[in-house]
C-alpha cells in the first residue's frame, strides 16, 4: 500500500518463480539439488551400481582399507560379512521411497485442510486447529513411537506416522497464508465474479501461497528423512534384513566403539541426503526473498 | 546567505542483479541556512535515494558513484564514524514517509526521544522531553511521552517523530513524504507544524513529495526529477504558473484545478510510464512520452541543464515550445444520465465484534459501528463520490453494496432487488455482471500467479458470456484490453511485469468483462502517481460517456471528487453528515466537517492560509453530534447531547448539524480564525 | 493480560485432557490386546479372560477412562510390566536424569546460538554471517544418532578422550555427560541460531532502526537498544518451542550412550510393550511440551508491548 515508495516492479521475478534458471542464482540450492539428483539417480541404479548382494554375508568385519577389503570392499564388511557399500546403496531406496511418498500425502491434506481453515475460518477452522493442536503438543518421535508401538512396524505404517504427525504442521502454515491471501483484493475479485469457493481457494490462492510451501516442503523433506533413519536407528523401523541406514545403525549399535565404519557411512549418507534437502530449502527462500 | 548544503555533480548506483543501476545521474542542487526546497518527481525517480544520500546512508547495496555533498564547506564522504553521528544528529536531521515503522514498537516515544541526548539527569530529561513534545503541538505530552508506538494515531507518531529531529536543533531538516500515509486533515496540521517550526529555528528544510499542492504551501524553491536528473528548477510560484519543461507541465496538467469539471475541462495524463533505471532512453529521458518531441533531436542529444534567471531547465526546445497548458476543450463531452434509481441505500448499519480485552466482554462483546444509518442514492450514469477520512466508513459500505460483507441492518436496493444480506456468491448472475468493482491497491488487485488474459477471460466465462469459443474469448480480451488503451501484447504478461497505472487498467478490464451498469471504484487511484492517476480517471470517465455506467467513486482526495463528482456524499464515523450534488457541497454553506475537509485540499493556486487543522478524532461521543470533539463551529452544550437535525438549504443538498444553513454561510463567507 | 494466560491454561487443559483420552484409546481401546501385553502373550484365552474381568476390563470404555484419568492425577499410574514395580517409582528418577541431560544442554545452546545468531544477523552476507550460516545447515542436517557416531568416533574411538556409554554405572560421572549434551547442542544449536539470524535481519532493516542510525547514535547503541529488544523476542520464542524437540532428542541420545533417562525409558517400555509405562511417559513428554508451549505464547505477549495491554 506505500505508495510513494512502492516497488515500480521491475526487477521483482515472478510470483514464487522457482524454476531452474532461478535456481542458478543460489550456489546453495544448485548444491542441494545436486546431492538430492545423486541419491535419486543412487538410489534408481542401485541393482547395478552395488557391487555386491546386499544381504549376502560374505567376509565379517573388515573395515575400509584393510588388506582385504581393498579392492573388493570399498567401506568394509559388517558384522554379519555383508558389503557396507552395497548396503547403503540399497538402503537409500528405502528412505527415497518412504519420505517423499509420506511428504507427499501429508501435504496433500495439509493444504486441503489449511485452505478450508484459512479461507473459511469459523467453526471450521476452529475444529481444524484444535485438533492440530492436539497433535502438534506431542515431541515428534514420542508421537511415532506411540503410533508405532500401537499399530506396528512397517513401511506402510511407517508412511501412517509421519502423516499424522506432518499434516497439522502444513496445514498451519497454509492455514496462515491463507488467511493472508483471502484479505486479497484479487480474492474479493474473484468472489465478486462468482468463482466457486473451491476454485477460488486451488486456482487463485494456492498459487501464491506456494513459495513458502515449497521451501516448507523441501525442510519437511529434511526432517522425515531423519524420523525415518531416527526410527530405523531406535529399533522402531522396517525389520531387517533388506538394509535401510537407519537399521544399519541399530544393528551395529553395540560395536560402534570398536568397529566405527560399520555405522561411519550409513550415516554419513543419510546426513548427506538431509543436508541436500535444508540446502535447497536455504537457497530457495533466500530466492524468494529477493 | 552561504550555502549549507550543496550537492554537485551527485551519482548513486544500486548492485542489483542486473548489474549497477543508476538511480541518480549527476544531480546538483544547493541549499542555503533557513532556505525551504522542495524536490518533486513521480515515484523511483530518486528523490529518496538523494535524501538518504544526504545522510550518507544508502544501504548495503547503495553507493556514490560520483560527484561529492559538501555540508558547510566539507564532504560528509570524509567524515569519520564519530563525525559522521554528529553530522547526522546535530546538523541534519530525517523525516519520512511512514511514521508508524520509523518508531521503534518496544520502546515508549519519550525513551526514544530521551536517548538522543546525552543528559544525565532524569528529571532535565523528562523536562525536555515534554518541551519537545509541546513545541510539536502535542496536547498530552506526558501520556504521548508514556505510550508506545502502536496506542498513538499516524499524526501523533509523526509529531514524535518530527520531534526526535529537532530535540538537537539540525541545521537542515530532511523531509521525505512526511504525509503520504496521513489523512489530508492531519496532514494540514503537520505542513503547519513545519512551517512554524521552521521559521521558529531557522532550520533550513528539504522536503520531499510528489504532491504539488504541498510543495508550493511548503518551499521557496523547487527541483523537478525525473528518471534520476534534475529537470527543471526555480522559484515555486514561477514553475507552477509558467514551467518550463514539458514534464513539469505536464505534471500540473494531470491535476485537477479548483474551478475545472469534467464537464469542461478533461485532465491531460502523460502518456508512458517512468522508464525502468536499466532501460533509460539514449537522449532525454522524457523524450518517449514527451508531446514536443522532435526526432531527430531529441533521441540523438541528450539536453543538459541550463541555467538562466528564472532557474534551470533540462529541455532542448526549452526556448521554442508553448507550454500554456491548454485551453479547456471545446466541445462538451456527454455524459448521458437519466433518472432511473440504480442503487438505493436505506439505513445501512454494519458492526464488527471486537477482540475481546476484558472478563465482561466474554459476555458482552464490544463493537464497532462502521457504518451507521447510511442512506445514499445512485442514478444512472451518474458519478457519485463518497468522501471522508480514513476510518469513516467509505470502504465498508462499498463492500456492503459489492456483497463482500452484508449488513447488519438496513436495505441496499440494486436494480430493484435487495441485496444488503445477500452475499456476493448467492446473488443472480446476471445481478454479478451488473455491479463490478475496482479496488484500491494496484499490487494485489490482480492475482500474481495468472496472466492478464487468463484473470480477464475468467471475468468474460463468468460474468459475459460463458458460452464464447476460445478465439472468440481472446478477441473479446483484446477488445477489452483496447477499450482501457493497453496494447494487446500486455495479455501474456504476468502482473508483476507491469506498472501500477497498468495493472489498474487491467483490473478495469476485468470489470468491464460483463458491461456492468455500475461500478464501484474504491480509491481506485490514490495508490498512484498523479500522472497515472489522471489516466485512470480519463479512463473511468471515458467509459462511463459510453456505456453510461453509474459510478460511485469512494475517494478522500476532495479535489479529485469536485472534478468528477455529479454528488457527493460526506461520511463521517459512520454516518453521512452531508451530501447533494457536487456545486452545491462544494460552496457555502457546508458542514463544518466538510468545511474543514475542503481546506485541507493542498492546491497548486489561489491563497492557501486559511486551512482549517483538525485535532486528531477522539472519543466517539455517546450522543449527540458525532464531530462535536472536533468542531471548530461547535455551537454549545447541544452539539455533545443532542442528535444534530438535517438542514436542507436547497434541492436535494442536505447536511446534519444544529446551526442552519443560514448561520453556517454567514460564518463561512468569512475567513476562518482557528487556521493560522 | 490476566485473561489472556487464564485462557492459554485453559486451553493447556483442554489439550491435555484430549491428549489423555487419545493416549488411553490407543493403547486400551481393546481390552484384549491389554491383556496379551500385560500376562503375556502365551497365555490361554481364559487365563486373559479372568485377568480382565479381575482388572475391571470388561466395563465400557468410558467407565474404564474416567476411572484412569481419576488414578492417573492422583499420581496413580499403575505397575510397569517390565520393571514389576510401580510406574511412578520408575520413572521419577529416570525424569530426573533426562532433566540435568536436557537443561545442560538447553543451558549451552541459548547464549551461544543467541550470540551466533546476532552476530551473524548483525551483517547480512558478511564473513560471519557465511560462516555462521553454513555451519549451522550443517549441525542441523545432522540427525541426532549420527552425530553421535561422528563423535564418538573422534573422541571415543580414536582420541579416545571420552567415556563411550554414559550409563554413570559406577556413579556421576560429568565426563559422561559431555557426549550426549555435545550431540543435542550440535543438532539444536544451529537451528535456534538460524532463526536468531532471521529475525537480526528483519530487525536490522526495519525503519526504527535507519532512525536510531540517523538520530546519530552509536552502531553499539542502536544494536543494544533497538534491534536486540525486538530481534530477541523471536528466539526467546523459538527457544521454549523448542524444547518439545529437545524432548525426541533425549530418547535417540540416550538410547545411543545407554544413559539411565526418561527418553531411554520411554523406548525401552515402547520395545516392551509396558503399556502403562507407555501411558505415564507419553503423557509426561506432552505435559513438558504443552507448558513450555503455553509458556511461549504467555512470555511472548510479555515481551511485545502491543499484545502487553490486551
Ligand atoms: N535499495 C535499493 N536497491 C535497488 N534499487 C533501488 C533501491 N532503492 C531505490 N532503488 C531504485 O532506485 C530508483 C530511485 O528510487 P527512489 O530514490 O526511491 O525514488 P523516489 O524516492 O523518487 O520514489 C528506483 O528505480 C528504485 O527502484
Ligand atoms: S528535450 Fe525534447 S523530448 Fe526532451 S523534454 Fe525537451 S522537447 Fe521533450
Ligand atoms: S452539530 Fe455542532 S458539533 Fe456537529 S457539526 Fe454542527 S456545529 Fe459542529
Ligand atoms: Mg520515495
Amino acid at each position: 500500500m506505500t505508495v510513494n515508495g512502492a516497488p515500480t516492479g521491475y526487477d521483482v521475478p515472478a510470483a514464487g518463480g522457482l524454476g531452474l534458471r532461478h535456481l542458478a542464482r543460489s550456489p546453495a540450492a544448485l548444491i542441494g539439488l545436486a546431492i538430492i539428483v545423486f541419491w535419486v539417480i543412487v538410489a534408481i541404479a542401485a541393482p547395478w551400481l552395488a557391487p555386491h548382494p546386499p544381504n549376502t554375508p560374505l567376509q565379517a568385519l573388515l573395515p575400509p582399507g584393510s588388506e582385504t577389503a581393498r579392492g573388493a570392499f570399498w567401506l568394509g564388511t559388517d558384522q554379519l560379512g555383508r558389503d557396507i557399500l552395497s548396503r547403503v546403496i540399497w538402503g537409500s531406496r528405502r528412505v527415497l521411497l518412504y519420505a517423499p511418498l509420506a511428504t507427499a500425502f501429508a501435504y496433500a491434506i495439509g493444504i486441503t485442510i489449511g485452505l478450508m481453515a484459512g479461507y473459511w475460518r469459523g467453526w471450521i477452522d476452529q475444529a481444524l486447529s484444535r485438533v492440530s493442536d492436539v497433535v502438534l503438543a506431542f515431541p515428534v518421535l514420542v508421537l511415532y513411537i506411540l503410533i508405532i508401538t500401537t499399530i506396528g512396524a512397517s513401511g506402510l505404517n511407517i508412511v501412517i506416522a509421519v502423516v499424522f504427525a506432518s499434516t497439522p504442521g502444513v496445514m498451519r502454515i497454509v492455514r496462515g497464508l491463507t488467511l493472508d491471501a483471502r484479505g486479497r483484493n484479487y480474492v474479493a475479485a474473484a468472489q465478486m465474479r462468482g468463482e466457486h469457493p473451491l476454485a477460488i481457494m486451488f486456482v487463485e490462492i494456492l498459487p501464491n501461497v506456494r513459495g513458502p510451501l515449497i521451501v516448507d516442503a523441501c525442510l519437511r523433506m529434511g526432517y522425515v528423512t531423519i524420523g525415518i533413519g531416527v526410527l530405523g536407528f531406535l529399533g522402531l523401523g522396517l525389520p531387517p534384513p533388506d538394509p535401510d541406514w537407519g537399521g544399519m545403525v541399530h544393528e551395529a549399535r553395540a560395536l560402534a566403539f570398536v568397529f566405527p565404519h560399520i555405522v561411519l557411512f550409513p550415516c554419513a549418507a543419510i546426513s548427506s541426503l538431509v543436508l541436500g534437502f535444508n540446502l535447497l530449502a536455504d537457497g530457495l527462500r533466500e530466492l524468494g526473498r529477493q | 546567505m552561504s550555502a549549507l548544503l550543496s550537492i554537485r555533480d551527485l551519482t548513486v548506483h544500486y548492485r542489483t542483479r542486473r548489474g549497477p543501476i543508476p538511480a541518480v545521474d549527476r544531480f546538483s542542487l544547493e541549499i542555503r541556512e533557513g532556505d525551504s526546497v522542495g524536490l518533486v518527481g513521480e515515484s523511483g525517480c530518486g528523490k529518496s535515494t538523494v535524501a538518504l544520500a544526504i545522510m550518507r546512508y544508502l544501504g548495503t547495496n547503495g553507493r556514490v558513484a560520483g560527484g561529492q555533498i559538501l555540508f558547510r564547506g566539507r564532504d560528509i564522504a570524509t567524515l569519520s564514524p564519530r563525525a559522521l553521528r554528529d553530522y547526522r544528529g546535530g546538523e541534519v536531521a530525517m523525516v519520512y514517509q511512514e511514521p508508524t515503522s520509523a518508531l521503534n514498537p518496544s520502546m515508549t516515544a519519550g525513551q526514544q526521544l530521551a536517548e538522543t541526548f546525552r543528559d544525565s539527569d532524569p528529571r532535565s530529561v523528562r523536562a525536555t522531553v515534554r518541551e519537545a513534545l509541546a513545541e510539536v503541538q502535542i496536547g498530552d505530552p506526558e501520556r504521548v511521552a508514556a505510550a508506545y508506538p502502536h496506542q498513538l494515531s499516524g499524526g501523533q507518531q509523526q509529531r514524535v517523530v518530527i520531534a526526535m529531529a529537532l530535540l538537537s536543533r539540525p541545521k537542515l531538516l530532511v523531509l521525505d513524504e512526511p504525509t503520504t500515509s496521513l489523512d489530508a486533515t492531519i496532514e494540514a496540521g503537520i505542513i503547519d507544524l513545519v512551517g512554524v517550526l521552521q521559521r521558529r529555528h531557522g532550520m533550513a528544510v528539504l522536503y520531499v513529495s510528489h504532491n504539488l499542492g504541498l510543495i508550493r504551501q511548503t518551499c521557496r524553491r523547487l527541483v523537478v526529477m525525473y528518471a534520476g536528473q534534475a529537470i527543471e528548477t526555480g522559484d515555486t510560484e514561477r514553475l507552477l504558473v509558467r514551467p518550463r519543461h514539458p514534464y513539469t507541465a505536464g505534471l500540473l496538467a494531470c491535476l485537477p484545478r479548483p474551478n475545472s469539471h469534467k464537464q469542461r475541462n478533461p485532465l491531460h495524463p502523460i502518456v508512458g510510464q517512468l522508464p525502468p533505471p536499466h532501460a533509460l532512453p539514449p537522449a532525454c529521458r522524457f523524450a518517449p512520452r514527451c508531446a514536443f518531441a522532435s526526432p531527430g533531436r531529441c533521441d540523438t542529444l541528450a539536453p543538459s541543464l541550463v541555467e538562466s534567471d528564472a532557474g534551470s531547465v533540462r529541455c532542448i526546445r526549452a526556448t521554442e515550445i508553448d507550454l500554456s497548458i491548454p485551453p479547456p476543450s471545446p466541445e462538451e463531452p456527454n455524459y448521458p444520465t437519466t433518472n432511473d434509481v440504480v442503487i438505493a441505500a436505506r439505513g445501512v448499519r454494519k458492526t464488527f465484534a471486537l477482540p475481546i480485552r476484558g472478563f465482561a466482554e466474554l459476555f458482552r462483546r464490544r463493537r464497532l459501528t462502521a457504518n451507521d444509518g447510511v442512506d445514499i442514492v445512485a442514478r444512472h450514469g451518474e458519478t457519485v463520490a463518497v468522501v471522508g477520512e480514513s476510518g469513516s466508513g467509505k470502504t465498508t459500505l462499498a463492500r456492503l453494496i459489492a456483497g463482500l460483507d452484508t449488513a447488519s441492518t438496513g436495505e441496499i436496493v440494486v436494480l430493484g432487488e435487495d441485496v444488503a444480506r445477500t452475499p456476493v456468491a448467492d446473488r443472480r448472475a446476471a445481478l454479478r455482471s451488473t455491479l463490478q468493482m475496482v479496488f484500491q491497491d494496484p499490487n494485489d488487485t490482480l492475482n500474481p500467479s495468472h496472466s492478464v488474459a487468463r484473470q480477464i477471460s475468467r471475468a468474460i466465462r463468468k460474468l459475459g458470456s460463458p458460452t464464447l469459443t476460445a478465439s472468440a474469448r481472446r478477441a473479446e480480451v483484446a477488445r477489452l484490453l483496447s477499450l482501457v488503451r493497453l496494447p494487446p501484447d500486455v495479455a501474456s504478461r504476468l502482473p508483476d511485469q507491469l506498472s501500477g497505472g497498468q495493472r489498474q487498467r487491467v483490473s478495469i478490464a476485468r470489470a468491464l468483462a460483463g458491461s456492468p451498469q455500475v461500478l464501484l471504484a474504491d480509491e481506485p487511484a490514490s495508490a498512484l502517481d498523479v500522472s497515472v492517476q489522471a489516466a485512470v480517471i480519463d479512463l473511468l470517465l471515458d467509459v462511463q460517456r459510453r456505456a453510461g455506467t453509474t459510478l460511485v467513486y469512494i475517494s478522500h482526495d476532495l479535489a479529485m471528487v469536485r472534478y468528477l463528482a455529479d454528488r457527493v456524499y460526506v461520511m463521517y464515523r459512520g454516518r453521512v453528515v452531508e451530501s447533494g450534488p457536487v456545486g452545491a457541497l462544494f460552496a457555502p454553506p457546508y458542514h463544518p466537517y466538510t468545511e474543514a475537509l475542503l481546506s485541507a485540499i493542498p492546491s497548486v493556486d489561489g491563497p492557501s492560509d486559511q486551512r482549517i487543522v483538525l485535532s486528531p478524532a477522539g472519543q466517539a461521543p455517546g450522543r449527540g453530534c458525532p464531530f462535536a470533539p472536533r468542531c471548530p463551529r461547535r455551537t454549545g452544550e447541544i452539539c455533545d447531547t443532542t442528535p444534530p437535525p438535517v438542514q436542507c438549504p436547497e434541492g436535494d443538498h442536505m447536511f446534519s448539524c444544529h446551526l442552519t444553513p443560514d448561520d453556517l454561510g454567514r460564518r463561512q463567507a468569512m475567513p476562518s480564525r482557528e487556521g493560522r | 493480560m490476566v485473561l489472556a494466560v487464564l485462557k492459554r491454561l485453559g486451553l493447556l487443559a483442554a489439550t491435555m485432557l484430549v491428549v489423555s483420552l487419545v493416549v488411553f484409546l490407543l493403547l486400551e481401546a481393546t481390552p484384549s490386546s491389554v491383556a496379551i501385553k500385560v500376562i503375556g502373550p502365551y497365555t490361554t484365552a481364559e487365563q486373559q479372560q479372568l485377568w480382565l474381568e479381575q482388572n475391571g476390563y470388561l466395563r465400557p470404555v468410558g467407565e474404564r477412562y474416567v476411572e484412569w484419568l481419576g488414578r492417573f492425577l492422583t499420581g496413580d499410574f499403575g505397575e510397569s510390566i517390565r520393571f514389576k514395580a510401580p510406574v511412578a517409582e520408575v520413572l521419577w528418577p529416570r525424569l530426573w536424569n533426562t532433566a540435568i541431560l536436557g537443561l545442560t544442554a538447553l543451558a549451552v545452546i541459548a547464549p551461544c546460538s543467541i550470540l551466533l545468531g546476532v552476530i551473524a544477523g548483525i551483517r547480512e552476507g558478511s564473513p560471519a554471517d557465511r560462516s555462521i550460516s553454513v555451519a549451522s545447515i550443517v549441525t542441523t542436517s545432522l540427525p541426532e544418532f549420527a552425530s553421535a557416531v561422528f563423535l564418538a568416533g573422534v573422541f571415543v574411538f580414536w582420541l579416545a578422550w571420552l567415556p563411550g556409554t554414559s550409563s554413570m554405572a559406577e556413579g556421576w560421572d560429568w565426563r559422561q555427560l559431555v557426549l550426549p549434551v555435545a550431540v543435542l547442542v550440535l543438532y539444536d544449536l544451529g537451528y535456534v541460531a538460524r532463526m536468531t539470524r532471521a529475525s537480526m535481519v528483519e530487525v536490522m532493516a526495519t525503519a526504527y532502526v535507519r532512525t536510531a542510525v540517523l538520530k546519530g547514535l552509536s552502531r553499539a547503541r542502536v544494536i543494544t537498544h533497538h534491534a536486540l529488544r525486538n530481534a530477541l523476542i523471536t528466539p526467546f520464542t523459538v527457544l521454549t518451542l523448542h524444547i518439545n524437540w529437545l524432548l525426541s532428542g533425549v530418547i535417540v541420545v540416550e538410547a545411543f550412550f545407554a544413559y539411565k533417562g526418561f527418553g531411554a525409558l520411554l523406548l525401552e517400555a515402547s520395545l516392551n510393550q509396558d503399556i502403562y509405562l507407555i501411558e505415564a511417559c507419553t503423557m509426561v513428554a506432552v505435559l513438558v511440551a504443552v507448558a513450555t508451549q503455553a509458556l511461549a505464547d504467555i512470555g511472548y505477549r510479555l515481551l511485545n508491548p502491543r499484545l502487553r495491554g490486551t
